[in-house]
């Protein structure tokens, strides 16, 4: 694949992942028909995270110190627009999204006309999906009701597809977890349209010991307040 | 003794605050810190007829709750501070990492 094709408009992935050394390889394996729009963001990962996802093929973005997800995710968003992306999808690097769900987004996108196609775990599936782990997310699906007026089923849902306006008008400040939040917010500020597609969250040990405590939703709820308070 | 040495202690501040470029507001504040130490050092009483004006028993419960409040208002102003160099930080290792993007040919 030259540089020339990568550069044609396209469907551009972007795959945040911090220490993910032993999930990127497959996750980019199951990306292949997205390759080589697809661009991993290693957030200072201090195993071989970039090297994997240079041989599976993947563009390599790599921060020189660990920021946090939502500021992986803007430059990888960066990275994609930069490379006249059409579309961007942001996939989570631990094994927890199905691909399929991306061209399901896709789908969706089109027929619905839409801006945003976000990924819904509560109208799709997610066996195993621990009971403590459910219920933190119902709160946050409550609060994000009563921050953005969105009615949407799930609130942390790292699989979304943006057309390529609607990239270009979302800027993540949130270094953080808080970006989840932070991106709806932007929909709603912007009025974009968006449609919620069921999709299925693969909940294994590796993705649960990888994925966000509970506790730290404590965290995303003062930078949120924070973020609101100084906007 | 004591007062010689706080107002010492004071005017070491007050060159350390002038020998850093500081916002209007921020040197404002800074100026008005000073004046009120110089007053409450050289006046001890003054701290005292403030106290009993606005129903503090004690000259020195009235400095620890003043004190208190400027502290919060230091913490803030430091915690703003890093979120703007962090959003500065950010910028940088971004720029960094989008100019040293790799990928296979």
């Amino acid at each position: 694949m030259t540089t020339r094709e990568r550069r044609k408009p396209g469907l551009w992935v972007v795959v945040p992942a911090y220490n993910e050394a032993g999930a990127i390889g497959a996750v980019l394996n199951g990306l292949h028909e997205y390759l080589p729009r697809v661009v991993v963001v290693d957030d200072g990962s201090s195993d071989r995270t970039s090297e994997i996802a240079l041989e599976s093929g993947a563009a390599v973005v790599r921060h020189a110190i660990n920021l946090g997800q939502g500021a992986a995710l803007q430059t990888g968003i960066d990275y994609a627009l930069a490379r006249n992306a059409a579309r961007v999808c942001t996939f989570d690097a631990d094994g927890q999204h199905d691909s399929d769900s991306i061209a399901a987004l896709n789908a969706a996108l089109t027929s619905s006309g839409a801006d945003v196609a976000l990924g819904s775990r509560f109208l799709g599936s997610a066996p195993q999906m621990p009971a403590l782990r459910r219920s933190t997310l119902r709160a946050a699906v409550a609060l994000t009701r009563l921050q953005t007026g969105l009615r949407l089923t799930d609130a942390h849902n790292g699989l979304r597809l943006f057309t390529r306006a609607a990239a270009e008008r979302i800027r993540i400040r949130q270094p953080g977890m808080a970006h989840a939040s932070e991106i709806l917010a932007a929909i709603a500020h912007e009025r974009l349209h968006y449609v919620e597609v069921p999709t299925r969250v693969n909940y294994t040990a590796y993705s649960i010991a990888k994925g966000q405590s509970v506790t730290n939703s404590v965290k995303i709820l003062f930078d949120l307040v924070y973020a609101a308070w100084t906007r | 003794m004591i007062g010689s040495i706080l107002l010492f202690a004071i005017i070491i501040f007050g060159m350390y605050v002038a020998s850093h470029r500081l916002g209007g507001l921020q040197l404002l504040a800074a100026l008005g810190l000073l004046a009120v130490g110089i007053t409450f050092v050289v006046w001890p009483n003054a701290a005292q007829w403030v106290a009993d004006h606005v129903g503090v028993g004690r000259g020195a419960d009235l400095v620890v709750y003043f004190a208190i409040v400027g502290g919060l208002f230091a913490v803030a102003n430091f915690y703003f501070r890093f979120k703007r160099q962090e959003q500065q930080l950010i910028a940088i290792v971004r720029e960094l990492a989008l100019r040293n993007a790799r990928a296979r040919r």
